[in-house]
């Protein structure tokens, strides 16, 4: 276990090698412009014209300049610059042509490796390593690829990775300087000389910036409630081992922590903690997926960051607040982004930052002031993701406090997780962890308010948006209309004897009985709302189609049947229900004029079938069979309590499929209530329904009844 | 015109005592590592000193030919 400030293994053998690296570096880039001078000079149009004045002098001249730009005994292949050299040079770069510039700078890196080598012998030791990093700095592909094949086949690719990654960065970069690949060679410089981050990828040369393009967002964050066994395990006081460990507690879920500290001189400060990539899906609606992570690396803004100060504006940090930043992984790059961010460091006081596993090579603090620790694992690939690792030879950050250490477990990923990066601190790096403390002695102290806050790329749509985005009101103890955002319902429509129907029917004084061919035409409509803002409720409701109450039309009544409730005349009688919520139960007369049964209801509408029983008798049960087209999924009910009579309505935000031929059944035992009664004598115990209207995936709205008067 | 070329040629005039002096620096990194520098990298030194001497010469050449250019 090593650990040191700036420079990672802190020894003195290794600094000649790294010296010798920066010196290589400097000289390629004097070579460099001289290339790039010599290339001006041969494509100069000015100089061109003057041929016609003094051909033999022109002619030397240029003949003089493409030989000190292609000699392979001096400069090499040397065209660089502009857009002529530009493209020369990377016709260069397809035939294999060098230029010693990117000699001098492969020998740069190879001195990287040799230095990083001094603390890991097994670079140098393990015969498949040595193979690979011999042929990549003899620019041998052929023998790179199968060393680098031999290599993944012999321990996978999660050891291979592990194995290399205190030099990977510099493999990469070498390979990509010496590749026929011209794509990755401004790549591979840039990781070479240290100057900025990698800003393509350095094996095909695919733009940064173009895949971190894919990940848009203006960034949101929502207040979230600790999971369940959460809050007690959120630490109660302030310190590096403490805001690692919330971060752990926390995981790669999506959120962030946000704690107020009072500090030992009393004053109340705030510490950020910002956990590192969500797992699962490369691209979800969280800015902490691997997209989010990416684009938090090698971009100053992203919605990662975007999100994180919409959280902290939030929390209610009073201008000037003293804040403290800690992040683990992409959470360290994105606040990172906030501690070069002048417009965030302008309102707040950012005294702090710690960014552990994390690739922030490239980041700059707007505010000198800000105090920032950078804490790495050499065999942890995440924060080489920037193009420098254990090998760099360059002191980005003198005024950095640099952790860069190794330990005997090589594995990635298992050496990038919080708890391991915590099992060091507390146990082989106490020197670095107490300088850390020291430093955050201004947090140390009792947690006064925590919140949680989960981040999005863009501001989430509020809950069944854009069809229940509606007023609200109290009526009858409930909030109308009724919100359904996660549900499914089912019309089973059967056909029954037209007299009994028409004298049920008849009682009510609602309309006139829909037929079809003769008979009467019976729905029995299932909803299972499992999501609503009056609780979760199964019902069924048995009823009749009856015609508009104010007169009947016999042909038009079957496209209006399938028009949206608005424009809909005629409806179902409702005869009777059940429900197993008791509110609604106790509920329903005075807001929708029936009466339901209060009763245990169980509906599974879902695989193509339903399964409805309700307690203690009545089933309904069978397969949809195919769909032929849809029609409004809307239910229209009229229903009589006492001498008020209400038009209600179920709005669906979702088409209904029409079932033109199921198998579903409808069984009735013993008569115990309405429903069951009333389903007896219309005949419908064991019959098939004639057809089936479904709606899998509903969201609903279900306001108050309208009193009509029909007589 | 002229003074274009004139232009260049000082610029490379002025380079190719630059790249001179690289090949004086990589020597210098072989001195300071004295017998701790190794072999694959003496090689590399030697080699590179080379170039920057041919190069060098080379640049100081074209510079020579652009200031006769300018001058004609």
């Amino acid at each position: 276990m090593n650990d040191g400030h700036a420079h990672p293994d802190g020894a003195a053998d290794a600094e000649p090698l790294r010296a010798a690296a920066r010196v290589f570096v400097e000289v390629a880039t004097a070579v460099q412009e001289a290339s790039a001078h010599a290339t001006a000079a041969l494509t100069d149009s000015r100089t061109l014209r003057a041929s016609v004045r003094a051909p033999l002098p022109w002619y030397q001249a240029e003949r003089a300049l493409a030989h000190a730009l292609t000699n392979g005994r001096g400069l090499g292949y040397a065209l660089t610059g502009g857009r002529l050299g530009g493209l020369a040079a990377r016709l260069g770069g397809l035939l294999g042509q060098e230029s010693l510039a990117v000699l001098l700078l492969a020998t740069s890196l190879r001195l990287r490796i040799a230095a990083v080598a001094l603390h890991h012998p097994e670079l140098h030791a393990d015969a498949h390593l040595r193979r690979l990093i011999t042929a990549v700095s003899e620019d041998r592909d052929l023998a790179a690829l199968r060393a680098m094949r031999t290599l993944l086949k012999d321990r996978g690719a999660v050891r291979a990775l592990s194995d290399l990654a205190p030099v990977f960065g510099e493999v990469l970069a070498l390979k990509a300087l010496l590749d026929e690949n011209p794509l990755n060679d401004r790549t591979a410089w840039l990781i070479a000389t240290g100057t900025r981050y990698a800003d393509a990828d350095p094996v095909l040369g695919i733009s940064n910036g173009f895949v971190a393009a894919l990940d848009r967002g203006q960034g949101a964050a929502r207040r979230t409630e600790p999971a369940p066994g959460e809050a007690v395990r959120l630490r109660d006081r302030g310190s590096l081992l403490d805001f690692l460990a919330n971060i752990g507690t926390l995981g790669p879920t999506g959120r962030v922590l946000i704690q107020s500290v009072t500090g030992p001189d009393g004053v109340e400060r705030h510490v950020v903690q910002a956990p590192g990539m969500r797992m699962g899906r490369p691209d979800t609606d969280s800015p902490q997926d691997l997209l989010g992570a990416f684009s938090s690396s090698v971009l100053a803004s992203s919605p990662f960051s975007r999100a994180l100060v919409k959280a902290v504006d939030d929390y209610g940090i009073p201008q000037g607040g003293e804040l403290a930043l800690v992040g683990h992984s992409a959470g360290g790059s994105a606040i990172m982004n906030l501690v070069q961010d002048p417009g965030f460091c302008a309102r707040y006081t950012v005294t702090h930052a710690v960014a552990v596993g994390s690739p922030v090579d490239f980041k700059r603090p707007a505010d000198p002031r800000t105090w920032v620790a950078s804490v790495t694992n050499q065999h942890d690939i995440i924060p080489t993701l920037d193009g420098q690792g254990a090998g760099t030879c360059f002191d980005l950050h003198p005024d950095w406090y640099v952790v860069d250490y190794f330990d005997p477990t090589h594995l990635f990923p298992a050496c990038h997780s919080i708890e391991h990066y915590c099992a060091n601190l507390t146990r082989d790096l106490p020197e670095a962890r107490e300088h850390i403390d020291d430093r955050l002695s201004p947090y140390r102290g009792q947690v006064t308010r925590s919140r949680i806050y989960r981040l999005y790329d863009d501001p989430p749509r509020p809950d069944g948006y854009p069809f229940l985005s509606v007023p609200t009101r109290r009526e009858e103890g409930l909030e109308m209309p009724i919100r359904c955002r996660a549900g499914s319902a089912l019309s089973a429509f059967f056909t029954a004897d037209p007299r009994a129907a028409a004298a049920l029917v008849d009682e009510h004084g609602l309309g006139r009985c829909v037929r079809l061919g003769g008979r009467a035409l019976v729905v029995v409509h299932v909803g299972a709302n499992h999501d609503t803002s009056a609780g979760p409720y199964r019902e069924v409701m048995l009823g009749v189609v009856v015609h508009d109450p104010w007169g009947a039309r016999p042909l038009r009544v079957w496209p209006d049947l399938a028009r949206s409730a608005q424009f809909r005349r005629a409806g179902v009688c409702l005869l009777a229900s059940a429900v197993d919520n008791r509110d609604l139960a106790g509920r329903a007369g005075s807001l929708w004029g029936y009466r339901p049964t209060f009763t245990d209801v169980s509906v599974a509408v879902a695989g193509g079938g339903v399964d409805l029983r309700v307690e203690p008798a009545l089933t309904l049960r069978g397969r949809l069979g195919p769909a032929l087209g849809v029609v409004s999924g809307d239910l229209v009910g009229f229903a009589r309590d006492g001498r008020a009579a209400y038009r209600s309505v179920i709005r669906s935000a979702r088409r209904a499929r029409v079932h033109p031929a199921p198998t579903v059944r409808l069984s009735v035992g013993t008569p115990a209530d309405p429903l069951t009664r009333l389903a007896g004598e219309l005949g419908l115990d064991g019959r098939r329904a004639l057809f089936c209207t479904s709606v899998p995936v509903h969201q609903t709205l279900r306001d108050a009844g309208v009193p009509i008067q029909t007589t | 015109m002229t003074a274009s070329a004139a232009e260049h040629a000082a610029t490379l005039e002025n380079d190719a005592r630059i790249v001179k002096e690289c090949g004086a620096r990589l020597a210098g990194v072989l001195a300071g590592m004295g017998d701790d520098a190794p072999t694959w990298l003496r090689e590399l030194v030697d080699a590179h000193r080379a170039a920057c001497e041919v190069a060098s010469g080379d640049l100081a050449a074209a510079a020579r030919r652009l200031r006769r250019l300018a001058e004609g």
